[in-house]
């Protein structure tokens, strides 16, 4: 059992170590616009690709003070050790499956495998990223970098970041919610070269509202390398490629700028299911299907954030049409039915077939 | 499985657990192992008044009223589904009930529908890895014919 006077002591020192380093990182801050707020995150130079996929939400300073301040730290390039606490020998009882603490005001979550830790100090609206070698870190934390703090963040902020892709055009998007390997990031990008706007291939922030807002959380795509002819016409955009135990990725905003879409409107939630049909069809799917989809990787990647992101979660489902899409193998024909699902009333329409 | 106890009272074991009610679908997850829940049909129904703290003889009181259905029947299915959640440590006891919630405001079904439960554990994978998404060829999960599985 976790005592909390321990872990409010180990997270307060780690926070003060952070605090202490914070004079070693750069004085000016980059500034972006993530779901309609201002964050201002400063990183060195070995720390500072980490930003790459939060380009297309970069904002110049127009004097606005930012909602959130975020420090990026590079362990041997910043001079910045962590001190011995329990929470970084990960003594303490995981609070959610990944394992992570909290006290009153604070979060913090240590990855030992990525040499990461996440802590968000929401009173001093103040965030800490620190990294034991930037230079090494899994693809994954470039494709979506500071997740948890965004979506603790997220949580006062009535929103979340769902695992979900988000493709649309000028009257709004969908959101694509399933599980790893149902069809999202394949879907995105399918819909995406045929001339829809891209908001995410994985990662979506989702706001509340009257329809809900879409928000880009990064600029990321990612394939399987066996399925990089498809894309060819990015080929010089993708990284990773000389890692066969990495995924390939590529940034939308240098692949194809054109295509970005940081924030929309959510006319739909949409669950891909391959069924290797003739040609695509999108069907009525109840909230609870699309909850299931949603919910559960959504939940259990982000420790800490649980019953608040789970309850937004159901809002959602209930708040928008729910549907089903029956893909094709063909990835002009699933975009074909997206991008006509997103024409006026086309979704209504949808949701009426029987 | 776990014997429900007649006269017990319950709530939802939260933390670890989280549960939401929607489209007459109760969804539980469980933070801790990465397993999730769907509950359906009359198990549905009666979850409101499970959680706020109905013994087994009151939800099954108020589902052969609502349903109509044979008394034995319902209490017999009402035991043994207390006891499946309270063995997958959904459930943790409470000394009194918050509120009764009567089911009978739910639109009356044909029939009693018994009490649907299923369990997943194809989460379970996501506590013990970094988030790392893998896919089959061409950004698809292999076809069963391939040999392949669902992740």
């Amino acid at each position: 059992m976790n005592d909390a006077a321990d872990v409010a002591s180990a997270l307060s020192l780690l926070a003060a170590a952070l605090d202490d380093a914070v004079p070693r990182l750069p004085a000016a801050p980059r500034l972006y616009r993530i779901a309609g707020a201002i964050v201002a995150m400063r990183a060195g130079n070995r720390a500072a690709p980490l930003l790459e996929a939060f380009t297309p939400l970069g904002i110049v300073d127009d004097g606005a003070a930012a909602t959130l301040d975020v420090f990026i730290f590079d362990a041997a390039t910043d001079g910045v050790e962590l001190p011995d606490t329990a929470i970084t020998r990960r003594r303490f009882k995981h609070d959610g499956g990944l394992g992570a603490v909290a006290a009153p005001g604070i979060r913090a979550f240590f990855q030992p495998q990525a040499g990461v830790l996440s802590l968000l100090d929401e009173p001093r609206r103040r965030a800490y990223c620190w990294l034991r070698c930037a230079a090494v870190l899994p693809y994954y934390e470039h494709a979506a970098p500071l997740r948890h703090i965004l979506q603790w963040w997220m949580l006062s902020r009535d929103g979340a970041l769902l695992h979900s892709a988000a493709v649309g055009g000028i009257g709004g998007s969908v959101l694509i919610a399933g599980p790893s390997g149902s069809g999202k990031s394949t879907t995105a990008l399918a819909c995406q070269a045929a001339g829809l706007g891209f908001t995410s291939d994985d990662y979506v922030l989702v706001r509340s509202g009257a329809p809900p807002t879409v928000h880009m959380a990064y600029s990321t795509a990612k394939v399987v390398r066996t399925s990089l002819g498809a894309h060819d016409g990015y080929r010089n955009h993708f990284r990773n490629l000389d890692r066969d135990d990495e995924k390939p990725m590529l940034f939308m905003h240098e692949a194809a700028p054109e295509r970005v879409l940081c924030s929309f409107p959510l006319r739909a939630l949409v669950l891909p299911v391959v069924a290797l049909r003739r040609s695509t069809r999108i069907v009525p799917a109840t909230a609870a299907e699309l909850l299931r989809a949603l919910a559960p990787s959504s939940i259990l990647l982000f420790p800490l954030a649980g019953a608040i992101a789970f309850r937004r979660m159901a809002a959602l489902c209930r708040a928008v049409p729910c549907l089903r899409a029956e893909l094709s193998e063909d990835p002009r024909d699933i975009a074909g039915a997206f991008t006509r699902l997103l024409r006026d009333g086309a979704i209504a329409a949808a949701q009426a077939v029987a | 499985m776990t014997d429900a106890q007649p006269e017990r009272r319950y709530a939802l074991n939260q933390p670890p657990n989280v549960g939401e009610v929607i489209d007459g679908e109760v969804m539980v997850i469980n933070l801790e192992t990465g397993v999730y829940y769907s509950i359906t049909g009359a198990g549905a129904v009666a979850w409101p008044m499970l959680i706020a703290g109905a013994t087994a003889p009151e939800i099954g009181e108020s589902l052969v009223r609502h349903y109509g259905a044979d008394a034995a029947t319902v209490d017999h299915d009402v035991d043994a589904f207390i006891g499946r959640l309270a063995g997958e440590g959904i459930l943790r006891a409470r000394q009194t009930a918050a509120h009764a919630l009567d089911p009978v405001a739910e639109p009356p079904p044909t029939a009693f529908p018994g009490f649907g439960f299923e369990r997943f554990d194809d989460m379970q994978a996501l506590l013990v890895i970094d988030p790392v998404h893998e896919v089959g060829d061409f950004g698809w999960p292999p076809r069963p014919a391939d040999g392949g599985h669902d992740r």
